[in-house]
């Protein structure tokens, strides 16, 4: 009466057994170094670079607080910003007419221009990115290292970049290196 | 001590062996890059304009997540007349330019970035193409 229980056990479990080996196997090729070269001197594939790009722009959209300090963009707030842009940042993101140090087009991923990052994520994401960084990226969690105040001075900085001239950009750099003297 | 025993003539070939079954798909999969002659001018603009991330101020066509918008888009380019409105387009223009934007339009927010020869010429190739 009853449908035969043991064959379908029988089968079920062969299957998962399969399943398993395969992911084995499928993992070993990746340990072994022969799925996947590390190495940066070669693009990622198209479907690659597109599922971690992907990845980091759910993950950034999902992660961002939603109350984070907002400073007015005023003078001293970016000079302020301007400040810590220069020690930390113009190395890899450039500025306004200002190009990224030369060694930087070899990274994998390379790090963009800011002019444009504020069309592209809102305050709470831009404060979410570089408070607590990008894994695997190169791109580092400033958050460790800073007070709330100085993540929130250098978004500042950023939101107001498309808003300069190139030559309004030298000049606050200009003065806030005068000040640090 | 004790002595190490020597790897056997066939114990090295069967080494070797695997080594090359190893470097032939992870070869076959990874393109060549920059020095390579045997790599395209547009390939090699293709990937000059990833690495210079161009596209974070330029619209460019078939370049990933090149949807900048601080720049003029860099699109159907081969049919542009003038280079930011100051230069006939012709490929050694093209090169002028990108070598030293600042020098063509002053005070203009393009960046400056440290492009090699090829690089330059293989950026010119691919914006002739796309
Ligand atoms: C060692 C190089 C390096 C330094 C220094 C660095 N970054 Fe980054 N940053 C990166 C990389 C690489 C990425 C790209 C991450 C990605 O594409 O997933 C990135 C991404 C970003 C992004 C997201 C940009 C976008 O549009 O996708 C922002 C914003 C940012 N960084 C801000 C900063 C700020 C502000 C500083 C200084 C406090 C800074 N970074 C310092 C390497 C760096
Ligand atoms: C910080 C933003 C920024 C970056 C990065 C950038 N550009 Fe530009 N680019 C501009 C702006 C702004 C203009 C418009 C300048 C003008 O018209 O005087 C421009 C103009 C151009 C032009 C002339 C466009 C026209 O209308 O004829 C070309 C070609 C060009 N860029 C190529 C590149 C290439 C290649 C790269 C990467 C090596 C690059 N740009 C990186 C901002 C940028």
């Amino acid at each position: 009466m009853r449908p035969p229980l043991r064959p379908i056990v029988a089968g079920w479990f062969l299957g998962v057994m399969t399943c398993g080996v395969v992911a084995l196997l499928v993992a070993a090729l990746f340990l072994s170094g022969i799925a996947f070269r590390v190495g940066a001197d070669q693009p990622h594939s198209k479907l690659l670079a597109w599922a971690i790009h992907r990845t980091m722009l759910s993950s950034v959209r999902r992660h961002a607080r939603r109350e984070v300090p907002r400073l007015p963009l005023d003078r001293a707030t970016l000079l302020a910003g301007a400040a810590l842009y220069e020690q930390r940042c113009i190395a890899c993101h450039g500025g306004p007419g200002i190009a990224r140090a030369y060694w930087v087009s070899a990274m994998l991923p390379t790090p963009p221009y800011l002019v444009d990052a504020s069309a592209r994520w809102s305050h709470a994401e831009l404060y979410a990115l570089i408070h607590d960084g990008v894994k695997m990226t190169g791109m580092p969690a400033w958050g460790e290292i800073s007070s709330d105040r100085e993540i929130a001075q250098i978004v500042a900085l950023i939101e107001a970049m498309p808003m300069m001239t190139p030559d309004q950009f030298a000049q606050l750099r200009r003065a806030a290196a005068a000040r640090r003297r | 001590m004790t002595e190490r025993p020597a790897l056997g003539t066939a114990h090295r070939r069967g080494g070797a062996a695997w080594l090359v079954a190893l470097a032939i798909p992870v070869a076959a999969c990874h393109p060549s890059r920059e020095q390579d002659r045997a790599v395209s001018f547009v390939r090699l603009g293709q990937i000059a304009l990833t690495q210079h991330a161009c596209g974070s101020c330029h619209r460019i066509s078939g370049i990933q997540g090149a949807d900048g918008r601080v720049g003029p888009p860099l699109v159907d380019y081969a049919r542009r007349r003038m280079i930011a409105g100051v230069l006939p387009n012709t490929p050694v223009n093209l090169a002028r330019y990108l070598k030293a934007p600042r020098t063509v339009v002053p005070g203009n927010m393009m960046p400056q970035e440290a492009l090699g020869d090829r690089e330059i010429q293989g950026i010119v190739a691919y914006l002739g193409r796309h």
